[in-house]
């Protein structure tokens, strides 16, 4: 565009983005302090709250979220690329039904599939196993997978895998040599998408994980609920340099702009 | 028997009928452009005897052999897509390798015929790029390039060259038309561009709405086109209405408007559609037909005249011979050679 | 491709057989779950009984809940449209080398744990939080303002926490309009005041619309952060589920408040989905 915008425009785009910004940099700032409680490092700069995360309980916490992530966003993944290969290419009866099935899961608040598989996982006796809560986390995270596997999909053209077969491929080498390769970044997006998610996801997790199984997010709530500290002030810092780790690796994956758009959208 | 046979193919697409009882036969070796206008079916025509899209009716028969049964990696048949479709994600060597390497040639033979490969289609040297460091030519040169290499029975090449400059387009016509001869190979060309049509193929097919209208030789298709359709398809053509005055012996006297003309040819009917091609038309001083110029546009090697007349509006080629044009509003006369117009059956 | 009519089926069976399972059983269970009854001295009753749902939707207490809840993700929605809306519109105008940049400022705290976020939220909206610090420092207040456990506060966060939703939705819509178009409005002589009026915003109605229905139906059913800043004073309809499966232990009731809002949100998303529909069908295929 030819058309700039204007001082006032830029005014309120830097309120904005300081209005974004200020909860996240206050998390980080307060989490270097070398008081006990907490406030602005303005006597001293300290890692001491960090340090005091390698003892705590927030360690196991993180773990049980990194296994229930990787393995919630791996399933799903692998759910999602035979079922968006079927909505892609093929017309068939309840196709349009499926899909909706699928994503359902985007227009069911959280606290309901909460006490939904609270109540059901405890019927068949899988409350407080890992099993229960990684598949509970399929189910949240499987729409973000499934939708950028679809659309990786459908913006492939048919004709690449075409000239494969007329050149001697079978099915399975098609799909191993020419589609995965090509549907790969918007699947590892897609696989991103879904881990992060899942690693943040609180407001079923709280009902679903048992002491033995809780999740990061559940250990913070519980946290917070008590009492705020610059510990949790210093884990959250850290979550906040993965997840901006995590960030750029999505970007260059798939650009966070259309990978986010399966995010928000219903 | 032809080599490639296709009896009664059609093809629907929920409502509308692509493909429609589309009879075909080609030799071995003989090199057919498939020319239509635009949705016309030809792709799916294609499509089909590759056997990406199945035929609701007919039947495929290369070297007298059903392909029904026939899945597209066991017929053996070379595509160029109109879109290219090169492997983004592999290098030329390896698209063009790809082929071998589904038929398990064993990599030294491999290397060998991907270097000749490149220098059939001139491009020694490019063997490592990628796809998108390459341009639209040479793209598509890949994609010939990856077809021949696995020295396919038979080549179908999507509309190849639309995607080429002017240049380039007539530098590749002739160049694939001669790889063609070299390594004499059965070819079906797509295309809705009818000078590439008559340029490059032994015989050219034309279709209209899911059916081949005509099929000749392109000297016999643009001289002796069978309808309206086909006429006003293979270049420029003036289809006037008139009635039969007289008849006899193989000539035709003709009236239309209050001019009366002879040509050569027979009808039935009290009625014909006849069709001149511009550049049969030519400037006399006296006699012919009176018309007047409406507008001319120069075209670089010739001169094309609109004109009116008695007989409606008529379009005339002029080469450019460097004298002065006409005028616009100038009365003429024209006439033409008796043989040059053609009675339309239908 | 030529093949058999029950390959789609079959490529599809696995994942459906993790929704049934998943998805589709436990909302099953919990709705007959609503339908039972619960008292301190029996525990969970087995049975058909309307109890729970005649106390939640006739009960003063729930009305409250409810209403605060609803009320709070309408004036969350409407916030955030009226910051989101023009915030994705500058960024529609900026340089893209900018424009990459603070989108991915803008919504990279999509993928911060709403937790973080409230987190720093209740650190600046604290008693002695930053905001009443500078406050009072310049003098502007003289005793703190209670932020924490107010609807301001809450109010607040949740906007953070959910405008990204908005400028993505909007920004979505934006990027389908032809840059071409704003030319020839402005080339035919409008001023570009009346050029966003005229062009850009009814084709952007879209996504500001449902960019508004994400923010509110999220706010609706929102439990961090709630819970975080408003605390037990001001519960909204997550937190009260939440209060009666864990504390309470009456997981009936528990679960006929989740079935009213799950239906609440149901009719509200599909009911605003066929309005848009309905006004923007023609204009936009
Ligand atoms: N997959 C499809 N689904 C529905 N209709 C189709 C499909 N493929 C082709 N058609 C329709 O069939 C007709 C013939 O299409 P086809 O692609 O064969 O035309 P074409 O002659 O190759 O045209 P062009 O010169 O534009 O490439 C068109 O009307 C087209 O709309
Ligand atoms: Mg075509």
């Amino acid at each position: 565009m030819m058309t700039r915008n204007g001082p006032w425009a830029l005014a309120f785009h830097a309120l904005f983005v300081g209005f974004i910004l200020a909860p996240l940099i206050v998390v980080c700032l307060v989490s270097f302090t070398t008081e006990s409680y907490l406030s602005l490092p303005v006597t001293g700069v300290s890692l001491r709250w960090f340090r005091a995360i390698a003892g705590s309980d927030f360690i196991p916490a993180f773990y049980n979220s990194l296994y229930v992530a990787t393995a919630a966003a791996t399933i799903a993944l692998a759910l999602s690329i035979p079922a968006a290969l079927a909505t892609a290419r093929w017309r068939f009866p309840g196709r349009d039904a499926l899909t909706a099935f699928f994503l359902s899961p985007l227009m069911v608040p959280h606290i309901v599939l909460g006490v939904a598989l609270l109540k059901f996982l405890s019927d068949i006796g899988l409350s407080s196993t890992y099993f229960g809560l990684i598949f509970a986390h399929v189910i949240i995270v499987m729409p973000f997978t499934l939708r950028l596997a679809l659309a990786t999909l459908t913006g492939l053209d048919r004709a690449v895998e075409w000239a494969a077969w007329s050149l001697g491929a079978s099915h399975g080498t098609i799909f191993r040599r020419v589609t995965l390769p090509l549907i790969l970044p918007g699947l590892a997006g897609g696989w991103l998408l879904a881990f992060i998610q899942s690693f943040d996801e609180l407001t079923m997790t709280v009902f679903v994980a048992a002491p033995s199984t809780m999740t990061l997010p559940v250990r913070m709530f519980n946290y917070v609920t008590d009492n705020i500290d610059p510990l949790v002030a210093a884990v959250s810092t850290a979550l906040i340099f993965v997840t901006i780790l995590l960030m750029i690796a999505m970007d260059r994956f798939y650009g966070l702009d259309r990978l986010l758009a399966g995010k928000g959208a219903r | 028997m032809a080599f490639l046979d296709l009896r009664g193919l059609t093809k629907r697409f929920g409502g509308t009928i692509a493909v429609d009882g589309l009879d075909l036969s080609v030799d071995r070796g003989e090199f057919v452009a498939l020319l239509g206008p635009s949705g016309c079916g030809k792709t799916t025509s294609l499509h089909m005897v590759a056997g990406f899209v199945e035929p609701d009716a007919g039947t495929v028969r290369i070297d007298g052999r059903d392909m029904a049964p026939v899945p597209p990696n066991r017929r053996n048949i070379g595509v160029v897509f109109q879109s290219y479709a090169l492997f983004p994600h592999m290098t030329v060597a390896e698209n063009i390798g790809f082929g071998m390497e589904m038929r398990r040639v064993p990599a030294a033979e491999r290397a060998v015929r991907i270097g000749e490969a490149l220098s059939l289609v001139r491009l020694d040297g490019y063997a490592g790029r990628y796809p998108r460091q390459l341009s639209g030519g040479q793209q598509q040169r890949v994609a010939l390039a990856r077809a021949l290499v696995i020295r396919p029975d038979l080549l179908l090449l999507d509309e190849p060259l639309s995607n080429l400059d002017a240049k380039l387009r007539e530098e590749m016509r002739v160049e694939i038309r001669l790889i063609q001869r070299q390594v004499n190979i059965t070819t079906i060309l797509v295309t809705h561009d009818q000078a590439e049509a008559l340029v490059m193929s032994d015989r050219v097919a034309v279709m209209d709405r899911g059916r081949i209208v005509q099929i000749d030789r392109p000297v016999q298709a643009y001289d002796c086109p069978a309808n309206a359709f086909v006429s006003n398809f293979l270049g420029r053509a003036n289809l006037i209405r008139a009635a039969v005055v007289n008849r006899g012996q193989g000539r035709l006297c003709l009236r239309a408007g209050t001019s009366e003309f002879e040509i050569d040819g027979s009808t039935e009917a009290d009625e014909v559609t006849v069709s001149i091609r511009p550049e049969r038309i030519g400037f006399v001083e006296t006699g012919g037909i009176a018309a007047r110029v409406k507008v001319s546009l120069f075209m670089g090697d010739q001169w094309l005249y609109r004109l009116d007349s008695d007989l409606g509006g008529l379009t005339v080629c002029a080469p450019n011979a460097g004298g002065a044009r006409i005028a616009d509003g100038a009365p003429v006369r024209l006439a033409w050679p008796a043989d040059a117009a053609r009675v339309l059956n239908g | 491709m030529a093949e058999r009519k029950t390959t789609p089926y079959l490529l599809s069976a696995p994942a459906l057989l993790v929704y049934s399972a998943f998805l589709a059983a436990p909302l099953i269970a919990v709705t007959i779950l609503s339908f039972n009854t619960f008292t301190m001295a029996t525990g969970i009753q087995p049975g058909f009984s309307l109890a729970n749902y005649a106390e939640v939707l006739t009960d003063d207490y729930f009305h409250r809940i409810f209403l605060r809840t609803f009320g709070l993700a309408l004036l969350v929605a409407a916030i955030a449209a009226l910051i989101g809306t023009p915030e994705a519109y500058i960024l529609h105008r900026m340089a893209p080398a900018w424009r990459s940049a603070f989108l991915l400022v803008i919504l990279g705290p999509l993928l911060v744990s709403v937790l973080v976020r409230t987190l720093g939220w209740a650190v600046l909206l604290g008693r002695n939080g930053l905001i009443n610090s500078a406050l009072i420092g310049i003098g502007a207040i003289e005793r703190p303002i209670e932020f924490m456990y107010t609807m301001t506060g809450v109010v607040v966060a949740l906007v953070h926490v959910l405008v990204p939703f908005h400028v993505l939705a909007v920004w979505a819509s934006l990027r389908r309009l032809d840059p071409a178009v704003e030319a020839a409005g402005l080339s035919l002589g409008a001023s570009q005041a009346t050029v966003l009026r005229r062009i850009v915003v009814p084709q952007i109605m879209p996504g500001i619309l449902s960019g508004s229905l994400i923010v509110f139906t999220l706010a609706a059913s929102a439990f961090a952060t709630p819970s975080i800043i408003g605390g037990r004073r001001l519960k909204v309809v997550a937190m009260t589920a939440y209060d009666e499966f864990l504390n309470s232990q009456n997981w009936p009731m528990g679960a006929a408040i989740a079935a009213v809002l799950l239906a609440a949100t149901l009719v509200i998303v599909l009911g605003y989905n066929r309005w848009v529909e309905r006004r923007y069908a023609q204009a936009f295929q």
